[in-house]
Order: structure tokens, then C-alpha cells, then sequence
């Protein structure tokens, strides 16, 4: 019976052990970045998907008051994995206006055209990722707007 | 048989009142006909929304499939509010006649009508194909877009079954090794394809193919998409215009043959020419006689007639000596090499 007991007693250990050292580790990223710029200018956020990554999670919300975004999101061999384009078009007289405008009525014009706002946003889950640098192409064309960004790592140790 | 019935119609259009109700009675019947097609051109269905969603749809037009992941407001055609049971409706007697596609989403509360989400459980949106005669009935039993299902209408049918042939390729992807998921996205591509091909509907087959991330195929399967553009040719939209213009252009097997039967024709022409200027540059045999003196045409005529030396010596009365001297003559100024060439000549 001790004998028994034993034997029971090292096998619960022994599964217990597996279970503590076969955790996942993960880790998160998060940025927000705020896009006001009349030109351009491509972004590009590299990913870094380690050797061992079990799950990548890309969500990526973004909100616009004008001009045209595209967000792409890209695997370390070049292949597109997911995109979405928003564009929000102001009328002509209210674009005037927030130009010509103080902070105070940038805000309250910004305030009158909620109905302007155009959001998008996309969820990505891949198992077993490519190994090697991912990244988010973020394309603005005379933007005014905010891009939020959450990646999470699931790693196997 | 015509002629009685004539007999028998004429009467009634003696009197006017009968004439007139006749009028009246096709003009009800086109009317009626003209209503029935503008009643039954819509979109509608029924949804089940949770309180998170605004209770209104939007339909908006999707004028190139590389727009199908583009949210603005310009492309928003039309909305409809959702009542208490769930049910929208679009009229759509003002779409195209030809077949477009169609986007419909919902948004949710607090946020912008002008909203896009792709992927997740709530994703937002679903695509549809119809023109200004369409009549879909769509049904969502749970969950707001993943599980729609197109109660009427052909073609729409075929766009679910191609949205749940992604949704398979999504959902092995989400619990499967790479290489595995590798092998489901081939298959499952694959069967996209496939139903490309077999589906009589053009712009039906162009949204499988989308689905079916074509464009990464089209080196190791050109012919199959070569012989699309060639089904297609006589659809002119966007949709497949842009399709066109990734496809490589098939090289013409007409062309081909017309090329060798050319050039033929070119090597004919070619050899007729080279021997009329070869028989312009080459002297005429009676030119040639005319250079022979009148003892040596004599010797030429006996020549011709197959005569030995010894009977032309007979003949002419001169020595033999002399007839091979003149025939040695003859051969050199008539470039010939025996009697055999002379008889010939």
C-alpha cells in the first residue's frame, strides 16, 4: 500500500512538472499612433516572429477624419496575410474650415462630422507563424485620423 | 381557321366600347407585369442582432473586387432599418441590369455607419451579387454574418457556398500545423476553382476565383485562367478587365499556322522569282546556235539527230579529224559535255 502511494506520489509530481514546464510563454505589444500629415509616407511596423512562436494575434483598429488608409498586414516571405482600406472624404467647405481654423473649432468641426468618421479594423490569428520579420504596411494619403495596433506572441517553451 | 376566326372577331370591333375595353384590359396586363418585376427586384432578410449593433444595414457597391476591403461612405448606396423581428429590406429597382457586387453591413453602436471589420467573430459584413431584377432573401439564424444563408436567388447561393468553402480553409487554419494548413489552402483553392469553372455565372465564378487567391496561381496554372479570359471575352466590367490584365495573353494558334502557310507562300514566291532572273540571265539555245558557224549547225543538226563522227565525216564529206575538231567546237560554245547533252539540249 506505502509502496502504492508512493508510486502515486512521484507520478503526480512528475505530471504536475510537465504541466509548470510546458507553459506558454506570450508576450504583447501595443502601439497607438496618431496619423496627421498631409503627405505620404509609408509605415512599416516589423513583427519579429521567433523561432518557436506557436500563435501570432494581429488586431489592428484604426479611425479616420480624412484621407485615404490602407493597412496591410505581410508574412516574412512578402505575402500579403490581410488588409482593408478606409477613406473618409470631407466636403469641400468643412475641409476650409479646418484649415483655416484655431484648435478650438478644429475640435467642434471634428465634433459636427462624426458621421464623416470611417473605422476599419481586422483580426488576424495564425498558427504557426513564418519564422522571420512580419510587418504592418500602414499607407496614408493626407490623413487625419489614429491607428491602434495589438500583436500578442504565444511562444512554446 | 384564320378566316373564321377573323369572321367571328370582327364584330366586336364594330363597336367602340369593345375596343376600348380590350385596350384597357393589355394596358392593366403590361402595367401589372412592370409592377410584378419592380416588387420583386430587393434585397431582404432577417437578422439576429445583439444589443452591440445598430439596428440598420447598409448596402454598399462594390465596383472593383479590389475594393471588397475598402470602407467609405461614397460607397454606400442604400440603408434600411432593422424592426423588432429582425427584418430589413433594400428596393433595388435602381441598381444595373447587369450583375454587380454588393456589400451589406451593420455597424456597431457609438461608432461611425462608415465601418469595416474583417475577421473575428463579429465580423461585419458579407458580400452579395445582383443586378436591378434580383430578388435575394437572406437569413441569419446566429451570430450577426457568419452564418448567412440566400433563401432565393441562384446566384447567391453559389456565394455562400464559396463563403463557406473560406470559412473551412479559415477554421483549419486556426488549429492546424503550417504545413497541414498549407495542404487544406491548396485543397480547398482547388475546389474554389472548380466551382469557378462550373458555375454558368460569370461574375460568380470571378468572386470564387478572388476567394481563391488567384493571383498566386496563375504561373502554374495559366491555361486554366487563359481559357476564363477566353470564355469571358465578351464581358467588358471592371471586375473583368482588371481580371484580364493579370492573365498572360495566349498566343494565337491561328496566328501560328498563318505564319508557316506565309512563309510558304514567302519561299514559293521567292524560288518563281530567283529562276525567272537565273532564266533571264541564262542565253536562249537559239541564241546560242546563232553563235555556232554554218559548218558547225550542221555538225549541231547531225549531232541532234544522234549521228556518230564517222557519219558526219560521210555526210558533210570531211575528214573525221575535222568533225571532232568542230564538235570539240560545238561542246565548248554550247558549255555541254557529251553528244547525250546536245540530243538534250
Amino acid at each position: 500500500m506505502k509502496f502504492l502511494k508512493t508510486i502515486f506520489l512521484l507520478l503526480t509530481l512528475v505530471l504536475s512538472s510537465q504541466a509548470l514546464f510546458t507553459q506558454e510563454t506570450s508576450f504583447e505589444l501595443r502601439r497607438v499612433i496618431t496619423v496627421n500629415t498631409e503627405d505620404s509616407e509609408i509605415i512599416k511596423i516589423p513583427l519579429d516572429v521567433k523561432l518557436g512562436t506557436s500563435t501570432l494575434d494581429i488586431r489592428i483598429s484604426s479611425e479616420i477624419y480624412k484621407g485615404d488608409l490602407t493597412i496591410e498586414i505581410y508574412n516574412s516571405s512578402d505575402v500579403k496575410k490581410g488588409e482593408f482600406s478606409i477613406e473618409s472624404v470631407i466636403p469641400e467647405g468643412k475641409t476650409k474650415t479646418l484649415l483655416n481654423s484655431d484648435k478650438k473649432t478644429l475640435h467642434l468641426s471634428k465634433k459636427k462630422s462624426v458621421s464623416e468618421i470611417v473605422t476599419g479594423e481586422i483580426k488576424k490569428f495564425v498558427n504557426y507563424p513564418i519564422v522571420g520579420e512580419w510587418y504592418i504596411k500602414i499607407s496614408p494619403k493626407k490623413v487625419s485620423g489614429s491607428i491602434k495596433i495589438y500583436t500578442r506572441f504565444n511562444l512554446n517553451d | 381557321m384564320i378566316k373564321t376566326l377573323a369572321i367571328s372577331i370582327l364584330p366586336f370591333f364594330k363597336h367602340k366600347i369593345y375596343c376600348f375595353a380590350i385596350i384597357v384590359y393589355l394596358a392593366s396586363i403590361s402595367i401589372s407585369i412592370l409592377n410584378a418585376q419592380n416588387t420583386d427586384s430587393k434585397i431582404e432578410g432577417t437578422l439576429k442582432l445583439d444589443s452591440i449593433w445598430n439596428p440598420k444595414v447598409y448596402l454598399s457597391h462594390i465596383s472593383d473586387f479590389s475594393k471588397m476591403y475598402t470602407m467609405s461612405k461614397s460607397m454606400i448606396i442604400a440603408e434600411s432599418e432593422v424592426d423588432i423581428f429582425g427584418n430589413f429590406k433594400f428596393n433595388i429597382h435602381f441598381l444595373p441590369k447587369e450583375d454587380n457586387l454588393f456589400r451589406i453591413h451593420i455597424s456597431k453602436k457609438g461608432t461611425s455607419k462608415v465601418s469595416l471589420i474583417i475577421g473575428g467573430k463579429n465580423e461585419n459584413h458579407f458580400f452579395l451579387v445582383a443586378n436591378n431584377t434580383s430578388s435575394v432573401k437572406i437569413l441569419s439564424k446566429s451570430g450577426i454574418f457568419n452564418d448567412v444563408q440566400f433563401l432565393s436567388d441562384s446566384k447567391n447561393k453559389i456565394i455562400e457556398k464559396i463563403d463557406t468553402v473560406v470559412r473551412y480553409i479559415d477554421s483549419t487554419n486556426f488549429d492546424a500545423t503550417r504545413v497541414k494548413s498549407q495542404f487544406v489552402t491548396n485543397a480547398f483553392n482547388e475546389q474554389l476553382r472548380q466551382i469557378a469553372d462550373s458555375c454558368s455565372y460569370p461574375l460568380v465564378s470571378l468572386y470564387a476565383l478572388q476567394k481563391s487567391n488567384f493571383e498566386t496561381n496563375i504561373t502554374d496554372n495559366t491555361g486554366y485562367y487563359q481559357n476564363l479570359t477566353k470564355r469571358w471575352k465578351s464581358e467588358n466590367s471592371i471586375y473583368f478587365t482588371n481580371f484580364k490584365s493579370k492573365i498572360p495573353i495566349q498566343k494565337n494558334k491561328i496566328d501560328s499556322h498563318l505564319l508557316i502557310i506565309s512563309g510558304f507562300i514567302i519561299a514559293f514566291l521567292l524560288g518563281f522569282i530567283l529562276n525567272k532572273i537565273i532564266k533571264r540571265n541564262t542565253p536562249k539555245a537559239s541564241e546560242i546556235i546563232k553563235s555556232l558557224s554554218l559548218q558547225e549547225r550542221k555538225i549541231y543538226v547531225l549531232l541532234k539527230a544522234s549521228k556518230s563522227n564517222k557519219e558526219i565525216s560521210d555526210e558533210l564529206n570531211i575528214g573525221i579529224s575535222t568533225v571532232k575538231s568542230h564538235v570539240s567546237s560545238i561542246y565548248s560554245k554550247l558549255n555541254v559535255k557529251s553528244r547525250k547533252d546536245i540530243v538534250n539540249l
